[in-house]
Protein backbone atom coordinates (compact mmCIF):
# COMPACT_ATOMS: atom_id res chain seq x y z
CA UNK A 1 0.00 0.00 0.00
CA UNK A 2 1.21 3.50 -0.58
CA UNK A 3 0.07 5.99 2.28
CA UNK A 4 0.23 9.79 1.45
CA UNK A 5 0.15 12.59 3.98
CA UNK A 6 -2.55 15.38 2.80
CA UNK A 7 -4.52 18.56 3.59
CA UNK A 8 -7.80 18.45 2.99
CA UNK A 9 -11.15 19.94 3.61
CA UNK A 10 -8.71 22.44 5.90
CA UNK A 11 -6.72 19.36 8.02
CA UNK A 12 -4.13 17.48 8.09
CA UNK A 13 -4.50 13.89 7.23
CA UNK A 14 -3.04 10.85 6.14
CA UNK A 15 -4.79 8.36 3.01
CA UNK A 16 -4.13 5.05 1.19
CA UNK A 17 -3.56 5.32 -2.91
CA UNK A 18 -6.41 3.25 -4.21
CA UNK A 19 -5.34 0.40 -6.66
CA UNK A 20 -6.66 2.37 -9.59
CA UNK A 21 -4.06 5.58 -8.69
CA UNK A 22 -7.04 8.03 -9.22
CA UNK A 23 -7.98 8.88 -5.41
CA UNK A 24 -6.98 8.75 -2.11
CA UNK A 25 -8.87 7.17 0.74
CA UNK A 26 -9.17 9.14 3.89
CA UNK A 27 -9.34 7.46 7.13
CA UNK A 28 -13.10 8.33 7.28
CA UNK A 29 -13.59 5.98 3.97
CA UNK A 30 -14.09 9.15 1.81
CA UNK A 31 -12.18 8.95 -1.44
CA UNK A 32 -10.54 12.53 -2.78
CA UNK A 33 -9.16 13.25 -5.95
CA UNK A 34 -5.26 14.55 -6.50
CA UNK A 35 -6.70 18.11 -6.71
CA UNK A 36 -8.95 18.12 -3.88
CA UNK A 37 -6.07 17.53 -1.77
CA UNK A 38 -2.68 19.39 -1.29
CA UNK A 39 0.09 16.40 -0.94
CA UNK A 40 2.21 17.26 2.08
CA UNK A 41 5.75 15.53 2.67
CA UNK A 42 5.22 11.87 4.13
CA UNK A 43 6.88 12.13 7.83
CA UNK A 44 5.84 11.60 10.78
CA UNK A 45 5.53 14.63 13.21
CA UNK A 46 9.10 14.94 15.34
CA UNK A 47 10.42 11.97 13.52
CA UNK A 48 14.39 12.27 13.21
CA UNK A 49 15.58 12.65 9.62
CA UNK A 50 19.37 11.16 9.53
CA UNK A 51 21.03 11.88 6.20
CA UNK A 52 23.99 9.59 4.82
CA UNK A 53 27.15 11.07 3.15
CA UNK A 54 29.06 9.45 0.80
CA UNK A 55 27.37 6.06 0.91
CA UNK A 56 27.79 5.19 -3.14
CA UNK A 57 31.78 4.25 -3.58
CA UNK A 58 31.07 5.81 -7.49
CA UNK A 59 29.94 8.80 -5.99
CA UNK A 60 32.63 9.13 -3.25
CA UNK A 61 35.20 8.85 -6.21
CA UNK A 62 33.64 11.53 -8.19
CA UNK A 63 33.69 14.23 -5.09
CA UNK A 64 37.34 12.83 -4.45
CA UNK A 65 36.51 11.18 -1.13
CA UNK A 66 37.42 7.37 -0.37
CA UNK A 67 34.65 5.71 0.88
CA UNK A 68 34.24 6.12 4.53
CA UNK A 69 35.24 3.18 7.44
CA UNK A 70 31.85 4.05 9.21
CA UNK A 71 28.90 4.92 7.94
CA UNK A 72 28.67 9.38 7.75
CA UNK A 73 25.70 10.12 9.18
CA UNK A 74 24.21 13.78 9.49
CA UNK A 75 20.82 15.07 10.55
CA UNK A 76 18.55 17.34 9.04
CA UNK A 77 15.84 19.73 10.31
CA UNK A 78 11.78 19.44 9.43
CA UNK A 79 12.68 22.86 6.95
CA UNK A 80 14.20 21.14 4.96
CA UNK A 81 11.18 18.91 3.44
CA UNK A 82 8.95 19.93 0.69
CA UNK A 83 6.27 17.69 -1.18
CA UNK A 84 6.30 15.85 -4.31
CA UNK A 85 5.00 18.55 -7.18
CA UNK A 86 6.48 21.20 -4.62
CA UNK A 87 9.33 23.61 -5.78
CA UNK A 88 12.65 24.10 -4.18
CA UNK A 89 14.76 27.36 -4.74
CA UNK A 90 18.37 27.62 -5.63
CA UNK A 91 20.24 30.71 -4.49
CA UNK A 92 20.88 33.45 -6.87
CA UNK A 93 24.59 33.42 -5.68
CA UNK A 94 24.52 29.88 -6.03
CA UNK A 95 25.46 27.85 -9.53
CA UNK A 96 26.21 24.46 -7.97
CA UNK A 97 22.97 23.24 -7.26
CA UNK A 98 22.37 19.21 -7.83
CA UNK A 99 19.77 16.85 -6.84
CA UNK A 100 20.67 13.77 -4.92
CA UNK A 101 18.16 10.26 -5.10
CA UNK A 102 17.84 8.96 -2.21
CA UNK A 103 16.18 5.11 -0.87
CA UNK A 104 14.66 6.54 2.34
CA UNK A 105 13.90 3.51 5.49
CA UNK A 106 11.23 5.04 7.76
CA UNK A 107 11.54 2.82 11.20
CA UNK A 108 8.70 0.78 11.90
CA UNK A 109 9.41 0.08 15.16
CA UNK A 110 11.64 0.65 18.21
CA UNK A 111 15.28 -0.46 17.59
CA UNK A 112 17.99 -0.13 20.21
CA UNK A 113 21.29 -2.52 20.17
CA UNK A 114 19.74 -4.44 16.98
CA UNK A 115 21.94 -6.87 15.11
CA UNK A 116 22.17 -6.31 11.67
CA UNK A 117 20.77 -9.72 10.72
CA UNK A 118 17.58 -8.49 12.66
CA UNK A 119 17.70 -4.58 11.69
CA UNK A 120 15.51 -4.64 8.14
CA UNK A 121 12.70 -6.04 10.56
CA UNK A 122 12.23 -2.75 11.91
CA UNK A 123 11.96 -1.13 8.29
CA UNK A 124 7.99 -0.21 8.07
CA UNK A 125 8.46 1.71 4.85
CA UNK A 126 10.15 3.69 2.21
CA UNK A 127 9.90 6.57 0.39
CA UNK A 128 12.39 8.83 -1.58
CA UNK A 129 14.06 11.78 -1.36
CA UNK A 130 15.78 14.67 -3.69
CA UNK A 131 18.18 15.65 -1.30
CA UNK A 132 19.90 18.64 -2.96
CA UNK A 133 23.21 20.05 -1.98
CA UNK A 134 24.42 23.56 -2.99
CA UNK A 135 28.51 22.98 -3.28
CA UNK A 136 29.56 26.53 -3.33
CA UNK A 137 28.87 26.70 0.87
CA UNK A 138 30.88 23.62 1.63
CA UNK A 139 33.11 24.50 4.58
CA UNK A 140 35.11 22.06 6.35
CA UNK A 141 33.28 22.18 9.99
CA UNK A 142 30.74 19.22 10.37
CA UNK A 143 30.71 18.72 6.34
CA UNK A 144 28.47 18.65 5.17
CA UNK A 145 27.19 21.89 6.92
CA UNK A 146 23.95 23.12 8.16
CA UNK A 147 24.05 25.93 4.83
CA UNK A 148 24.45 23.36 2.48
CA UNK A 149 22.35 20.67 3.54
CA UNK A 150 19.84 22.30 5.96
CA UNK A 151 18.14 25.22 3.70
CA UNK A 152 14.18 25.26 3.44
CA UNK A 153 12.69 23.26 0.94
CA UNK A 154 15.55 21.43 -0.53
CA UNK A 155 14.55 18.47 0.37
CA UNK A 156 11.96 16.93 -1.78
CA UNK A 157 10.38 13.87 0.07
CA UNK A 158 7.63 11.49 -1.24
CA UNK A 159 5.38 11.44 -2.91
CA UNK A 160 4.36 8.62 -0.08
CA UNK A 161 5.48 5.59 1.95
CA UNK A 162 5.21 2.30 0.56
CA UNK A 163 5.08 -1.01 3.27
CA UNK A 164 8.37 -2.57 3.26
CA UNK A 165 6.10 -5.73 3.09
CA UNK A 166 5.32 -4.75 -0.36
CA UNK A 167 9.59 -4.36 -1.29
CA UNK A 168 11.18 -7.75 -1.86
CA UNK A 169 14.61 -6.84 -1.32
CA UNK A 170 15.28 -3.09 -0.85
CA UNK A 171 19.24 -3.30 -1.57
CA UNK A 172 18.13 -4.58 -5.58
CA UNK A 173 16.04 -1.52 -6.58
CA UNK A 174 17.40 0.82 -9.00
CA UNK A 175 17.41 5.12 -8.83
CA UNK A 176 17.88 7.62 -10.93
CA UNK A 177 17.43 11.11 -11.33
CA UNK A 178 16.23 13.76 -14.65
CA UNK A 179 16.56 17.05 -14.81
CA UNK A 180 14.11 17.98 -18.05
CA UNK A 181 13.72 14.37 -18.94
CA UNK A 182 18.01 14.04 -19.32
CA UNK A 183 19.41 11.54 -17.16
CA UNK A 184 21.93 12.77 -14.80
CA UNK A 185 21.97 10.06 -11.99
CA UNK A 186 21.56 6.13 -12.58
CA UNK A 187 22.46 3.16 -9.75
CA UNK A 188 21.17 0.43 -7.85
CA UNK A 189 20.69 0.56 -3.87
CA UNK A 190 23.08 -2.48 -4.60
CA UNK A 191 26.27 -0.19 -4.16
CA UNK A 192 25.96 0.84 -0.86
CA UNK A 193 28.81 1.23 1.18
CA UNK A 194 26.70 0.34 4.26
CA UNK A 195 23.54 -1.16 3.74
CA UNK A 196 19.96 -0.33 5.29
CA UNK A 197 20.42 -2.94 7.84
CA UNK A 198 24.02 -2.38 8.65
CA UNK A 199 22.91 1.57 8.86
CA UNK A 200 20.07 1.00 11.91
CA UNK A 201 22.15 -1.35 13.58
CA UNK A 202 25.17 1.23 13.55
CA UNK A 203 22.76 4.00 14.75
CA UNK A 204 20.93 1.77 17.09
CA UNK A 205 24.14 1.18 19.22
CA UNK A 206 24.11 5.00 19.47
CA UNK A 207 20.76 6.28 20.37
CA UNK A 208 17.19 4.60 20.08
CA UNK A 209 15.21 4.40 16.95
CA UNK A 210 11.55 5.38 16.91
CA UNK A 211 8.74 5.00 14.38
CA UNK A 212 8.62 7.48 11.65
CA UNK A 213 12.58 8.02 12.45
CA UNK A 214 13.82 8.72 8.52
CA UNK A 215 17.04 7.73 7.16
CA UNK A 216 18.11 8.90 3.62
CA UNK A 217 20.80 6.41 2.65
CA UNK A 218 22.77 8.38 -0.04
CA UNK A 219 23.11 8.86 -3.23
CA UNK A 220 24.89 7.54 -5.99
CA UNK A 221 27.02 9.27 -8.81
CA UNK A 222 25.81 11.71 -11.29
CA UNK A 223 26.80 15.68 -9.79
CA UNK A 224 24.56 18.04 -12.21
CA UNK A 225 23.40 21.68 -11.70
CA UNK A 226 20.37 22.75 -11.28
CA UNK A 227 18.72 26.34 -12.73
CA UNK A 228 15.17 28.33 -12.60
CA UNK A 229 12.76 26.51 -14.20
CA UNK A 230 13.88 22.76 -14.30
CA UNK A 231 11.69 19.58 -13.67
CA UNK A 232 13.70 17.60 -10.94
CA UNK A 233 11.90 13.66 -11.12
CA UNK A 234 14.01 11.51 -8.57
CA UNK A 235 12.78 7.65 -9.66
CA UNK A 236 13.17 4.59 -7.49
CA UNK A 237 12.08 1.22 -8.56
CA UNK A 238 8.77 -0.06 -7.06
CA UNK A 239 8.67 3.14 -4.96
CA UNK A 240 7.76 6.01 -7.27
CA UNK A 241 8.89 9.03 -8.97
CA UNK A 242 9.28 12.82 -6.83
CA UNK A 243 8.54 15.73 -9.02
CA UNK A 244 10.07 18.78 -7.54
CA UNK A 245 10.62 22.10 -9.73
CA UNK A 246 13.56 24.13 -9.37
CA UNK A 247 12.81 28.41 -9.43
CA UNK A 248 15.31 31.26 -8.02
CA UNK A 249 14.98 32.25 -4.50
CA UNK A 250 12.69 35.63 -4.50
CA UNK B 1 9.31 13.71 23.27
CA UNK B 2 10.42 17.60 22.12
CA UNK B 3 8.95 17.85 18.43
CA UNK B 4 11.28 20.54 17.28
CA UNK B 5 15.01 20.49 16.07
CA UNK B 6 17.72 22.05 18.47
CA UNK B 7 20.52 23.66 16.34
CA UNK B 8 23.54 24.23 18.51
CA UNK B 9 26.34 26.86 17.79
CA UNK B 10 30.07 25.65 17.99
CA UNK B 11 33.27 27.74 17.59
CA UNK B 12 31.22 30.75 18.71
CA UNK B 13 33.49 31.42 21.59
CA UNK B 14 36.25 34.22 21.30
CA UNK B 15 38.89 33.35 22.93
CA UNK B 16 38.71 29.33 22.03
CA UNK B 17 38.50 30.67 18.21
CA UNK B 18 41.02 32.37 18.53
CA UNK B 19 43.39 29.95 20.34
CA UNK B 20 42.38 27.55 17.90
CA UNK B 21 43.41 29.78 14.57
CA UNK B 22 46.34 28.38 13.86
CA UNK B 23 44.77 24.66 13.64
CA UNK B 24 41.59 26.02 11.88
CA UNK B 25 43.92 26.86 8.72
CA UNK B 26 45.62 23.69 8.38
CA UNK B 27 43.89 20.62 7.17
CA UNK B 28 41.71 19.29 7.14
CA UNK B 29 39.75 22.37 7.89
CA UNK B 30 41.59 25.08 5.27
CA UNK B 31 40.34 28.59 6.70
CA UNK B 32 38.47 29.81 9.90
CA UNK B 33 34.44 29.21 9.64
CA UNK B 34 33.04 32.02 7.67
CA UNK B 35 29.10 30.95 8.46
CA UNK B 36 28.17 30.22 11.90
CA UNK B 37 29.18 26.29 12.76
CA UNK B 38 26.06 24.33 14.03
CA UNK B 39 25.37 20.66 14.35
CA UNK B 40 21.74 19.56 14.81
CA UNK B 41 20.71 17.73 18.69
CA UNK B 42 17.46 16.12 17.10
CA UNK B 43 14.07 16.05 19.90
CA UNK B 44 14.98 13.25 21.21
CA UNK B 45 18.15 14.70 22.86
CA UNK B 46 15.92 16.96 24.26
CA UNK B 47 15.14 16.24 28.55
CA UNK B 48 13.38 18.48 31.11
CA UNK B 49 15.64 19.31 33.75
CA UNK B 50 16.47 17.62 36.38
CA UNK B 51 16.73 14.49 34.23
CA UNK B 52 19.16 11.33 34.90
CA UNK B 53 21.53 11.33 31.82
CA UNK B 54 22.64 7.93 30.61
CA UNK B 55 26.71 7.72 29.69
CA UNK B 56 27.26 5.06 27.10
CA UNK B 57 30.10 3.82 29.15
CA UNK B 58 29.75 4.15 32.72
CA UNK B 59 33.87 5.39 32.67
CA UNK B 60 33.15 8.07 29.87
CA UNK B 61 33.02 11.63 31.14
CA UNK B 62 30.46 14.47 29.48
CA UNK B 63 31.68 18.24 28.72
CA UNK B 64 29.46 20.17 29.89
CA UNK B 65 28.21 23.28 27.79
CA UNK B 66 26.06 25.25 29.64
CA UNK B 67 24.40 28.08 27.25
CA UNK B 68 21.46 29.78 26.54
CA UNK B 69 18.78 28.36 23.73
CA UNK B 70 16.12 30.55 21.76
CA UNK B 71 12.73 28.92 21.52
CA UNK B 72 11.30 29.63 18.84
CA UNK B 73 7.10 30.14 19.01
CA UNK B 74 4.73 31.18 16.09
CA UNK B 75 6.09 35.04 16.99
CA UNK B 76 9.60 34.38 16.53
CA UNK B 77 12.57 33.55 18.82
CA UNK B 78 10.24 35.31 21.60
CA UNK B 79 11.11 32.67 24.20
CA UNK B 80 14.75 31.47 25.79
CA UNK B 81 15.93 28.73 28.61
CA UNK B 82 19.34 28.01 29.87
CA UNK B 83 20.39 24.53 28.25
CA UNK B 84 23.15 21.95 29.09
CA UNK B 85 24.50 20.86 25.75
CA UNK B 86 26.35 17.67 26.96
CA UNK B 87 28.89 16.07 24.73
CA UNK B 88 31.13 13.19 24.13
CA UNK B 89 34.13 15.42 24.40
CA UNK B 90 36.01 14.99 20.62
CA UNK B 91 38.50 17.41 19.11
CA UNK B 92 37.84 17.17 15.29
CA UNK B 93 34.50 19.21 14.05
CA UNK B 94 35.34 17.83 10.77
CA UNK B 95 32.49 15.60 10.50
CA UNK B 96 29.25 15.40 12.08
CA UNK B 97 29.93 13.45 15.26
CA UNK B 98 26.44 11.80 15.70
CA UNK B 99 27.80 8.98 18.45
CA UNK B 100 29.89 12.28 20.48
CA UNK B 101 27.15 14.99 20.10
CA UNK B 102 23.12 13.55 19.40
CA UNK B 103 22.87 10.56 21.39
CA UNK B 104 19.19 10.61 23.58
CA UNK B 105 18.97 12.39 26.54
CA UNK B 106 22.32 14.78 25.77
CA UNK B 107 20.44 17.82 26.12
CA UNK B 108 18.61 19.07 29.51
CA UNK B 109 16.97 22.00 29.37
CA UNK B 110 15.06 24.42 32.03
CA UNK B 111 11.55 25.91 31.61
CA UNK B 112 11.45 28.25 28.84
CA UNK B 113 10.19 32.40 30.37
CA UNK B 114 10.07 35.25 27.98
CA UNK B 115 13.30 36.29 26.17
CA UNK B 116 14.42 39.24 28.16
CA UNK B 117 15.40 42.52 26.30
CA UNK B 118 19.28 42.65 27.65
CA UNK B 119 21.44 39.04 27.44
CA UNK B 120 24.43 40.40 26.18
CA UNK B 121 26.78 40.46 29.05
CA UNK B 122 24.16 37.66 31.06
CA UNK B 123 26.89 35.32 33.20
CA UNK B 124 26.14 31.63 33.05
CA UNK B 125 27.07 29.69 36.06
CA UNK B 126 28.10 26.07 36.11
CA UNK B 127 28.07 23.85 39.33
CA UNK B 128 29.30 20.69 40.00
CA UNK B 129 27.99 18.42 43.16
CA UNK B 130 27.17 22.00 44.73
CA UNK B 131 30.46 24.05 43.94
CA UNK B 132 30.48 26.75 41.01
CA UNK B 133 33.32 25.09 38.82
CA UNK B 134 32.54 27.47 35.37
CA UNK B 135 31.39 30.66 34.97
CA UNK B 136 31.20 31.96 31.31
CA UNK B 137 29.60 35.37 30.04
CA UNK B 138 27.98 36.17 26.87
CA UNK B 139 29.56 38.61 26.37
CA UNK B 140 32.63 36.18 24.94
CA UNK B 141 30.29 35.42 21.94
CA UNK B 142 31.45 35.99 18.79
CA UNK B 143 28.75 36.32 17.06
CA UNK B 144 26.27 38.21 19.82
CA UNK B 145 22.29 36.55 19.72
CA UNK B 146 21.10 39.19 17.16
CA UNK B 147 24.13 38.49 14.81
CA UNK B 148 23.60 34.54 15.16
CA UNK B 149 20.12 34.71 14.55
CA UNK B 150 20.28 37.02 11.57
CA UNK B 151 23.40 35.01 10.17
CA UNK B 152 21.59 31.65 10.86
CA UNK B 153 18.42 32.95 9.55
CA UNK B 154 19.79 33.85 6.19
CA UNK B 155 20.19 30.40 5.20
CA UNK B 156 17.29 28.37 6.77
CA UNK B 157 14.40 29.03 8.70
CA UNK B 158 13.88 27.75 12.65
CA UNK B 159 10.08 26.12 12.95
CA UNK B 160 8.03 27.62 16.22
CA UNK B 161 9.28 24.28 18.75
CA UNK B 162 12.84 24.85 16.99
CA UNK B 163 15.91 25.99 19.30
CA UNK B 164 19.37 27.72 18.46
CA UNK B 165 21.96 27.35 21.12
CA UNK B 166 23.78 30.27 21.22
CA UNK B 167 27.30 28.59 22.22
CA UNK B 168 29.23 26.68 24.94
CA UNK B 169 32.81 28.11 26.29
CA UNK B 170 36.10 26.18 24.72
CA UNK B 171 37.04 25.87 28.34
CA UNK B 172 33.75 23.86 29.44
CA UNK B 173 34.21 21.42 32.31
CA UNK B 174 33.61 17.84 32.18
CA UNK B 175 31.15 15.55 34.38
CA UNK B 176 31.59 11.96 35.19
CA UNK B 177 28.83 9.38 36.59
CA UNK B 178 27.25 10.42 39.66
CA UNK B 179 27.64 13.93 38.93
CA UNK B 180 25.11 16.44 39.53
CA UNK B 181 25.50 19.60 37.28
CA UNK B 182 23.29 22.62 37.84
CA UNK B 183 23.30 26.00 35.32
CA UNK B 184 22.10 29.00 36.56
CA UNK B 185 21.81 32.40 34.96
CA UNK B 186 20.22 35.84 36.67
CA UNK B 187 16.59 35.60 35.35
CA UNK B 188 16.55 32.48 33.92
CA UNK B 189 15.18 28.83 35.24
CA UNK B 190 17.96 26.73 35.90
CA UNK B 191 18.87 23.83 34.85
CA UNK B 192 19.83 20.15 36.18
CA UNK B 193 20.48 16.82 35.57
CA UNK B 194 21.99 13.79 37.25
CA UNK B 195 24.88 11.77 34.99
CA UNK B 196 23.86 8.34 35.32
CA UNK B 197 26.11 5.56 35.08
CA UNK B 198 23.40 3.31 33.47
CA UNK B 199 22.41 3.33 29.67
CA UNK B 200 18.67 3.61 30.72
CA UNK B 201 16.70 5.72 28.27
CA UNK B 202 16.45 9.38 30.10
CA UNK B 203 12.76 10.82 30.18
CA UNK B 204 11.42 12.72 27.56
CA UNK B 205 10.54 16.31 28.35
Amino acid sequence: MKHVRLVHAGREQWGVVADDGATVRLASGKAVAWDEATLLPPVTPGARIFALGLNYADHSAELGFKAPDKPLVFLKGANTLVAHGGTSYRPRDAHQMHPECELVAIIGQTARNVAEADALSCVGGYTIACDYAVREYLENYYRPNLRVKNRDALTPLGPWVVDAADIADPQALKLSTTINGVEVQAGSTAAMVFPIARLIAYLSEMLTLEPGDMILTGTPHGVAFVDEGDEVVCDVESIGRLVNRVELLP
Amino acid sequence: MFAGTAYCTALNDRRQLEALDPVLRQPPYANPPQAPVLYIKSGHCVVASGSAVPLADPADVLAVGATVALQWTANGPTAIRLALDLAVPHDSFYRPAIGELARDGLLPVGAATRRPEALDTLEIVTEINGTAVHRWNLSYLVRGIDRLVADVTAFMSLLPGDMLLVGTAGDRPTARRGDRVRVSAAGLAPVEAVISGSNIQAGHA
